[in-house]
């Protein structure tokens, strides 16, 4: 009981506030009303023209040819707005359409620049997509609005059209722009790489021409070739033993037989031949020397005769005759040694002939060894002639032999080496090859990035990447877009009201007057002991002006400024009366 | 009603004294004041109910609703000072703003009281800088206190009676730039103990000027047994009662009186 009575003092308490307060209250919300009404009428119309731009995907494919141009859209966007609203292009805007005429008088540039950049808006528009990719939900710019707004229409329709078409120009400049980039820095690349694969081309020919037979390549080849010459030079020298044995025997032969067939002479004796006579004298002559020392005038005519007939018969001595002839001179000189004393004549003058013949077999085994052979005059003796023949074929042989051992001894040698040199040669070998084939893989992986460069740059080109496609050109506008006349309307009346109470709520804390009984108990802790009514000049009880005149007067106010309004601004009275009845079910035109 | 006076003599007497006596020791001044009691010399002839109305005196004023109002605020006055044994009341207010309500008040307690039928009743006007209770009576001048205090003219001829049976106004006098010095002069205190002293179960009120404006009503206060504090409802900052209450001596403090204020 007592909390009602609380509760009902205390709202009487409220009432009694707001009554007191009524008239600020309401001078306030209505200063606040008029206001917004004042704005909701009076401001100036915007316009706004806009239009909207479809970002579109790439038509190809993207696994044939994968574009270059790699950013999102909405970073895209943005760039080409900061590119496209430079202070450059905007004033050229304001000079060819002659806008903000009055800023232009009393605002330094950058303020107008400032105003113009929030005129044109840009809003993106997206979707919720599903990342091809990843599977997962995503929210992909798909399109974007471009709008200007100005007072009037055409204009704003004539610059939101500029802008949106310096939009869309930039956009293909720069998406080309990047395209050309890209390939051309692949293209460089790929220069630089194709030049270092030449060049390590020529070093790898280079070098396989330095070493040609040292290649690792061929190492087993030259282990067999190796092989092999070694196995020839040993059947050579195999050959050459016996070839060596033929001769001599040969030689031997030859000597045994006469080039000459006997001539028989009429007596029936055997003719003499030079080579005959020659050695028959060389036989002499050996044995003069012994027994006369080779001054004596007798030793001289035989030499002088030997000399001649070997030079006739260009005989060669004969090294079998010195060897036998020094065989039983040493053997005489042995006996006579035994017999006699080293002074004794008899074994000097042996010892003289055992020198004098070595002497001569020296110079006939060189004159032998010089290679010429007997030269016979015109030899009959076929079986001379045969083995003349046999034994010219043996040292012939013979002579190649020698070559041909000679020839395979240096291939060996070289062959040694060559296999020795193998080893170093094949590490530097691999290295350089391994060089190559790196700087090879490099460069084809290039050439193919420079060729996919190539094809995106010509898919910008064509335009047939992603793209920005203008789907709605901006528009004429035929209604304001700015101000929400009804919506300011709207929240000046909620202002005002917020105003009114919120006047009567700062003016009541603000009060610092005692009020009322409870006002006098709060302070003085004690109910006023006397509490006397008002009295008017002429001592009569005033009464309380209920203000209700005024809260009328008020109110009326308030619902014909409202109705004014809404009849402005919002729909005709008429017309919004037939609406609501219409709603209502009440009117059924 | 001569029975309750006897009554309280009695008591009074118990308690404090020769009160008989001392008037009877009084100077032949008091004597004076005595007779004055019941007549005054200067008979000031009551104007019509309008003036009075317009001065805001009830006794002028027929509606009930302030009738009532200052008969309530008189009983709580009464018992208060009754149950105290206290006769003399101080009326003040905070500021000047309060100022027409205080002497209203102040007045019309008096004639209620006076109406009562209990006690008589002695009303002092101490603005002494701008008199004001006497022209509720529609008086034009009216020699009164200073007079007396400075000119030492015999306060029995400065007594009126205003017309009330059982009511004397004892006007401020002629206006005067000194009147904080002579609010607080040794001659005040004297008389004031003087016309305490003479009628023990005479109320004296005392229409006191603001206290927070003037040092010499707060100092006057001590001279009464109590005080009343008149408010303006809305026109009274808050501060403005509390340093007033503050001030007040907190025994004496029998409550504040709100003026102006809607009675439900």
């Amino acid at each position: 009981m007592e909390s009602t009575v609380q509760e009902g003092n205390e709202f009487r308490e409220y009432l009694g506030v707001v009554a007191r307060r009524k008239t600020q209250g309401f001078i306030a919300a209505l200063i606040i009303l008029i206001i917004a009404t004042g704005l909701a009428l009076f401001l100036p119309a915007v316009y706004r023209s806009q239009a909207i731009i479809l970002i579109e995907q790439q038509e190809i494919p993207s696994d044939f040819v994968r574009s270059t141009v790699t950013s999102f859209a909405d970073q895209r966007i943005q760039v080409i707005s900061q590119r496209v609203m430079t202070s450059g292009n905007l004033t050229q805007i304001i000079d060819k359409y002659d806008l903000y005429v009055e800023e232009r008088e009393r605002d330094p540039l950058e303020v107008i620049l400032a105003e113009m950049r929030e005129d044109i808006r840009m809003e993106m528009i997206s979707a919720d997509v599903v990342d091809p990719t990843s599977g997962r939900a995503r929210e992909a710019t798909i399109a974007f609005s471009l709008a200007y707004e100005n007072e009037s229409p055409a204009l704003a329709q004539k610059v939101a059209n500029e802008v949106v078409t310096l939009f869309l120009n930039e956009n293909l400049r720069s998406r080309t722009e990047m395209a050309e980039e890209t390939s051309s820095f692949l293209n460089e690349e790929a220069n630089k790489l194709e030049a270092q694969v030449n060049d390590l081309e020529q070093k790898l020919a280079d070098f396989k021409e330095a070493n040609v037979e040292r290649l690792p390549e061929l190492l087993d080849r030259n282990y067999n070739v190796l092989d092999r010459t070694e196995q020839e030079l040993a059947s050579v020298r195999a050959e050459i033993g016996s070839l060596k044995e033929r001769r001599i025997y040969l030689e031997s032969q030859l000597a045994q037989v006469p080039p000459y067939e006997s001539a028989y002479g009429e007596d029936g004796r055997r003719v003499l031949t030079p080579t005959d006579r020659l050695r028959q004298l060389e036989t002499e002559l050996v044995a003069a020397k012994a027994r006369y020392g080779a001054s004596h005038p007798d030793v001289k005519r035989l030499q002088n005769e030997v000399n001649a007939l070997q030079a006739e018969t260009g005989a060669v001595p004969d090294v079998a005759m010195y060897i036998t002839l020094i065989e039983e001179v040493a053997s005489e000189l042995k006996v006579l040694q035994e017999k006699y004393s080293e002074e004794h004549p008899e074994v000097a003058q042996k010892r003289r002939e055992l020198e004098g013949l070595r002497m001569d077999l020296a110079v006939a085994e060189a004159a032998a060894a010089s290679g010429s052979t007997e030269i016979v005059e015109n030899p009959n003796n076929p079986a001379y002639i045969q083995l003349k023949a046999q034994l010219e074929g043996t040292r012939s042989e013979l002579e190649s032999a020698y070559e041909r051992r000679a020839n395979l001894e240096a291939k060996i040698t070289d062959f040694e080496s060559r296999l020795a040199e193998s080893a170093g040669v094949e590490r530097q070998y691999r290295s350089l090859l391994r060089q190559y084939e790196t700087a090879l893989a490099k460069f084809q992986e290039f050439s193919a990035k420079r060729v996919e460069a190539d094809v995106s740059e010509s898919l910008e080109r064509e335009q047939k990447g992603e793209r920005f496609t203008l789907i709605e050109p901006p528009m004429l506008p035929e209604e304001p877009a700015k101000p929400n006349r009804w919506a300011i309307f709207l929240i000046g009346v909620v202002l005002s009201l917020g105003g009114g109470a919120g006047t009567v709520g700062v003016a009541e804390a603000l009060d610092d007057k005692v009020r009322g009984r409870r006002g006098v108990l709060r302070l003085a802790g004690q109910a006023p002991i006397g509490v006397i009514p008002p009295l008017d000049a002429r001592g009569r009880v005033q009464r309380q002006s209920s203000g209700l005149g005024k809260i009328l007067i008020a109110l009326a106010v308030l619902i014909a400024v409202g109705l004014t309004a809404v009849h402005l601004l919002f729909m005709p009275l008429d017309v919004l009366w037939f609406a609501v009845l219409r709603k209502l079910g009440i009117w059924s035109v | 009603m001569e029975r309750i006076k006897e009554a309280v003599e009695r008591a009074r007497t118990l308690r404090a004294g020769e009160p008989v006596k001392a008037a009877a020791d009084a100077p032949s001044a008091p004597q004076q004041l005595e007779r004055n009691i019941q007549y005054s010399d200067t008979q000031i002839l009551p104007t019509d109910n309008r003036k009075l109305r317009s001065n805001k005196l009830i006794t002028g004023i027929e509606d009930e609703r302030v009738r009532s109002a200052f008969k309530m605020l008189r009983t709580q006055v009464e018992q208060r000072m009754g149950a105290n044994d206290w006769n003399a009341c101080v009326v003040t207010c905070p500021t000047a703003i309060e100022e027409e309500a205080k002497t209203t008040i102040a007045t019309n307690l008096a004639i209620s009281l006076a109406w009562s039928m209990h006690r008589t009743v002695l009303l002092i006007d101490l603005n002494l800088r701008n008199p004001s209770v006497h022209k509720r009576f529609g008086v034009k001048d009216a020699p009164g206190v200073i007079d007396y205090l400075v000119n030492d003219v015999p306060v029995k001829d400065l007594l009126f009676n205003p017309g009330i049976d059982r009511m004397t106004v004892l006007p401020a006098g002629t206006a005067s730039v000194q009147s904080s010095e002579l609010l607080s002069s040794p001659k005040m205190g004297h008389l004031v103990r003087e016309l305490k002293a003479r009628y023990e179960d005479r109320l004296i009120i005392f229409d006191l000027p603001p206290i927070l404006t003037s040092d010499d009503a707060m100092a006057f206060t001590p001279n009464a047994d109590c005080s009343l504090l008149v408010i303006e409802d809305g026109e009274t900052s808050q501060d403005a009662l509390l340093e007033s209450i503050h001030v007040l001596d907190e025994e004496g403090f029998l409550g504040v009186c709100l003026n102006g204020a809607v009675v439900d």
